[in-house]
């Protein structure tokens, strides 16, 4: 099903973090790789702004939870592409924003769907 | 670090080139011709000069970026104003001017009134009439921010002890 861009939602504040380092934990992978594997993976619901993402990746690399390098996208070819993969510190993090979000999920779910009483 | 900067700076133009031109390529794979796809990239990408600059927001090198900008432009303020101030008989009816306050101007900079002497440039709906030289305090003021007030958080410390006030009204003062 097509999104219309109107239908798209914004991200939370602080989700684009995770969302990349989450990507990341499958393999490496470059800025425009990141950015349609979200798109993809939400069916198109989150469509992440390239104005945040990369300034979000080279934050990300500059507090080392990423690590880019340029290497070509694949044997034989020239091209190269500027990956990035997740550091040990990188993982860490995502474990502690992915605590976060489960306890954030939850908190707002009981707000919109509070037990019944009795 | 000046070199470590445009070394970043390279190569994040580098990756933006790269990832660009990917996108064209899955665009011309989609049917589109290739100046379409071509297009349509750089659309998506959006203003890539301010993703640049807010990558650069991310590297803490933004600062530097501004002080040289606010350098330059008092460089060739100061340049263009050897001359002395610009005649009275040029300005126009219904202009304002801006003046420089020379008891406000910082220290730091020793001569610069008498560079800019009691300038007092004439401007018409924000365009300069003198040009040379009102365009420069133009943009001074851009940079300083609101006239007459401080900006805490623009441009150096010297930067940041000019001083502009403007005058409205079309008479300036003799």
């Amino acid at each position: 099903m097509l999104i219309e861009p109107s239908d798209r939602i914004q991200l939370l504040q602080g989700t684009l973090d995770m969302l990349i380092l989450r990507t990341l934990l499958f393999g490496p992978a470059h800025g425009h790789q990141i950015a349609k594997h979200v798109q993809h993976t939400t069916e198109d619901l989150l469509q992440i702004e390239h104005g945040s993402l990369y300034p979000a990746l080279h934050r990300l690399e500059r507090k080392g939870w990423i690590a880019g390098r340029w290497q070509p996208a694949a044997k034989g070819l020239t091209r190269e592409f500027k990956y990035y993969r997740l550091t040990a510190a990188g993982k860490k993090q995502l474990a502690r924003e992915e605590s976060n979000w489960k306890r954030m999920a939850e908190a707002i779910a009981r707000v919109m769907r509070p037990v019944k009483e009795g | 670090m000046y070199w470590r900067r445009e070394s970043l700076d390279a190569d994040l133009e580098r990756e933006l080139r790269s990832d660009i031109e990917l996108e064209a390529e899955e665009q011309r794979e989609n049917g589109l011709s290739p100046e379409a796809a071509r297009y349509t990239a750089e659309r998506a990408f959006g203003n890539t000069a301010l993703v640049a600059e807010q990558v650069r927001e991310a590297w803490g090198y933004a600062w530097i970026s501004q002080a040289f900008q606010d350098l330059r432009v008092a460089v060739r303020l100061l340049g263009r104003n050897r001359g002395g101030a610009p005649s009275p008989a040029r300005r126009r009816p219904g202009s304002f001017s801006v003046s420089t306050s020379t008891s406000a101007w910082p220290t730091v900079w020793p001569g610069l009134d008498r560079h800019l002497g009691s300038t007092q440039s004439s401007w018409v709906d924000g365009c300069p009439v003198e040009a040379s030289a009102g365009q420069d305090l133009h943009r001074l003021q851009t940079v300083l921010g609101t006239p007459g007030t401080r900006q805490p958080d623009i441009g150096t410390q010297s930067m940041r002890r000019l001083w502009l006030g403007v005058v409205p009204g079309s008479r300036a003062r003799g």
